[in-house]
């Protein structure tokens, strides 16, 4: 919510900074790029404010908070881009081991940690005979990150998570019906690691 | 050995530059949104003491003027948001709290 709301001055031209607790910077970061914000500055609080006692919070905001919010409105910060250039849908992006695999997977925030199914061009390919629907479709755009959800990138999920290729039809309505769920929007915005079923 | 695909789509969002940022906060208005939650009232009091001390005429649009942001009116509140700060002649926005 505090970075949704701090992007928009941003969009009308005007400076803004955002205040969050440290364990919280890979959220706010999702949520400001999924609004066109790549380099959403930010004041970070050393821990989660509700574990300091009045007097500390005074002492650290004073310290720490103030600095921070100083800085990230009178510096410049340079015009940042996407960290990386997005692979085609069918591109091979990653070779390896199982645990080799989840290990990059979990270190580009693809995965949230748990153990994933290896997205095979085989295994997704497995989930796509069960819809006539174009692997390229896009569906619609999701947040956090305001990314296309296609045909395809629903089987490669579908994949990860264990699902079996007569899925697919379940796991396409889902994401169809997902953008308009008022809860499923705040879940999926409030933190990446968050997640929300519903069938 | 896998040979694995991207589980991502592309962006649907173009990249905007940030505002231009002011030398100083002197006599500047600094707007304060605020989620409603994690002490953002108690944190915004001792924010705009010190900015008082340090910035001389420094002025702030205080949460309370915007109401909160987040909750059920999300979606109106942040699409009547810049009406609101350029109502308030807001220079500056300090956001928060986000845990």
């Amino acid at each position: 919510m505090a970075t949704r709301a701090s992007v928009v001055p941003e969009q009308i031209g005007i400076p803004s900074v955002v205040m969050v607790c440290k364990g919280f910077e890979t959220a706010a970061e999702f949520t400001a790029q999924g609004r066109g914000t790549f380099n959403m500055p930010k004041a970070v609080f050393g821990r989660h404010v509700d574990t300091f006692t009045t007097s500390e919070l005074e002492e650290h905001v004073r310290t720490s908070i103030v600095d921070q919010v100083v800085t990230a409105l009178t510096v410049q910060p340079p015009d940042a881009k996407p960290r990386m250039v997005d692979p085609d849908l069918t591109d091979i992006v990653f070779s390896g081991t199982f645990e080799e695999v989840n290990e990059h997977f979990y270190t580009n925030e693809w995965s949230d940690g748990l153990p994933i199914v290896p997205p095979t061009v085989e295994k997704v390919q497995a989930f796509l005979r069960f819809t006539d629907r174009r692997p390229e479709e896009a569906i619609g755009s999701l947040l956090p990150d305001s990314r296309e959800a296609t045909i395809w990138s629903i089987a490669v999920n579908g994949v990860m998570a264990g699902c079996r290729p007569e899925h697919m039809p379940i796991l396409i309505a889902l994401v169809e019906v997902w953008p308009t769920l008022a809860l499923a929007c705040a879940i999926q915005e409030q933190h990446p690691a968050r997640r929300c079923r519903s069938i | 050995m896998y040979e694995v695909v991207w589980p991502r789509g592309k962006r649907t969002v173009q990249g905007i530059a940030l505002a231009k940022r002011p030398n100083t906060l002197a006599g500047k208005t600094i707007a304060e949104l605020w989620n409603g939650g994690f002490r953002g009232d108690e944190i915004f009091r001792i924010l705009e003491r010190e900015l008082e001390k340090r910035y001389p005429g420094v002025k702030f649009a205080r949460w309370e003027d915007f109401g909160r942001m987040g909750g059920a009116a999300e979606d109106k509140v942040l699409a009547e948001l810049p009406l609101l700060l350029k109502s308030r002649g807001v220079d500056v926005s300090v956001g928060g709290v986000g845990c």
